[in-house]
């Protein structure tokens, strides 16, 4: 056995079992120095029943147990305050801001439903007009300059 | 109605809002309670703020209670937790040192004059030796050697494994009576 395992065994002698003293008890018959410890353990053992008897009764019990009521009510106040705190600079701003937000909501809602009512056309007439205009610039252009680069071309060829 | 019956009556009755209810509990509860804050601070007055702070909590956070522990080890961790927080407050930090020997511990329940005085005096050395510890150690050498709990109970009020108690246990019990025999060997310590 390791020492220091063999003293923690005899330190924790009341929490060993019957087996684990046994074995103990064994070993210390052959070892002078774990004999000493476990006496000593016993000594230790003695002092503390002494100490586990004394009961250190509260002098004043039924006052101290007032005292515990009147902070608790004390505390209960002080949640009190601090809910109606809450509730007053916390609470009523979240209402209002909670309300807005509906009031957009539903004004939102009832704009889609609005526009879904009308069915109005994509593209007005106007702007196909404008669109097409600018589409046959935009060929013609490009065929002006097909065949100003090849004459260009053509032309430097030439030369 | 058993006891237990009647206790779980007011336990639900004190979930529900009954201070009346809870009064009942805390003066049932109040000297287990009062005695691990003592045995853990060593001084009355301190003891007295601790368990008036538990029991605040223990009102505002009855609700958490669920009836599948026992309320004594519920409290007794609650407890706990507010002695090992009050120890690392500024003012308890002062008071100590300000005041180091004006609270002593006072036991009255032994059978002689005389033994009582040895009671108290080995007391008060065991107070000094365990301030020497580790909160953890300290949390265990109270609970076990102090109170005298289980290693089950320790386990469900400290939250420490049954390897961590062992381990603990051993360097506590260690160190305390070496404290011990040193302050026997210069009475003045």
């Amino acid at each position: 056995m390791k020492a220091q395992h063999v003293e923690e065994e005899i330190w924790n002698w009341f929490e060993l079992t019957e087996a684990d003293k046994e074995r103990v008890l064994l070993h210390c018959a052959a070892c002078e120095t774990c004999k000493d410890l476990l006496e000593e353990v016993q000594h230790y053992a003695s002092q503390i029943e002494t100490l586990q008897r004394a009961e250190f009764t509260p002098g004043h019990q039924a006052q101290a147990v007032q005292k515990i009521m009147e902070a608790i009510n004390h505390s209960d106040k002080q949640v009190d305050l601090n809910i109606s705190f809450l509730s007053r600079w916390l609470l009523v701003p979240f209402q209002v801001a909670a309300m807005v937000l509906i009031l957009f909501a539903g004004q939102e809602l009832f704009s889609v439903e609005e526009s879904k009512n009308n069915q109005l056309p994509k593209y007005s007439k106007a702007s196909l007009l404008n669109t097409s205009a600018l589409l046959k610039n935009n060929l013609n252009r490009k065929k002006e300059r097909k065949i100003s680069i090849r004459e260009l071309i053509e032309k430097k060829l030439k030369k | 109605m058993t006891s237990t019956t009647n206790e779980t009556h007011w336990i639900t009755q004190a979930q529900k809002g009954d201070k009346q209810a809870f009064r009942y509990l805390v003066d049932a509860y109040y000297p287990f309670v009062f005695n691990l804050a003592f045995r853990y601070l060593g001084n009355q007055a301190d003891a007295e703020d601790v368990v008036q702070e538990a029991c605040v909590k223990w009102w505002r956070h009855f609700a958490q209670f669920k009836h599948q522990a026992k309320l004594s080890t519920w409290l007794y961790a609650l407890t706990l937790r507010t002695c090992m927080d009050y120890t690392k407050t500024a003012s308890y930090k002062k008071r100590k040192r300000q005041q180091p020997e004006t609270h002593a511990m006072q036991i009255a329940s032994t059978e002689t004059p005389a033994k009582m005085l040895e009671a108290n005096e080995l007391a008060e050395r065991f107070k000094k030796a365990a301030e020497t510890l580790s909160e953890k150690q300290k949390t265990v050498f109270v609970l076990k050697d102090l109170q005298d709990f289980t290693t089950e109970e320790t386990m469900q009020i400290s939250g420490q494994t049954e390897e961590q108690i062992k381990s603990n246990l051993f360097h506590a019990r260690k160190q305390v009576s070496m404290y011990m025999k040193m302050m026997y060997q210069t009475p003045e310590l």
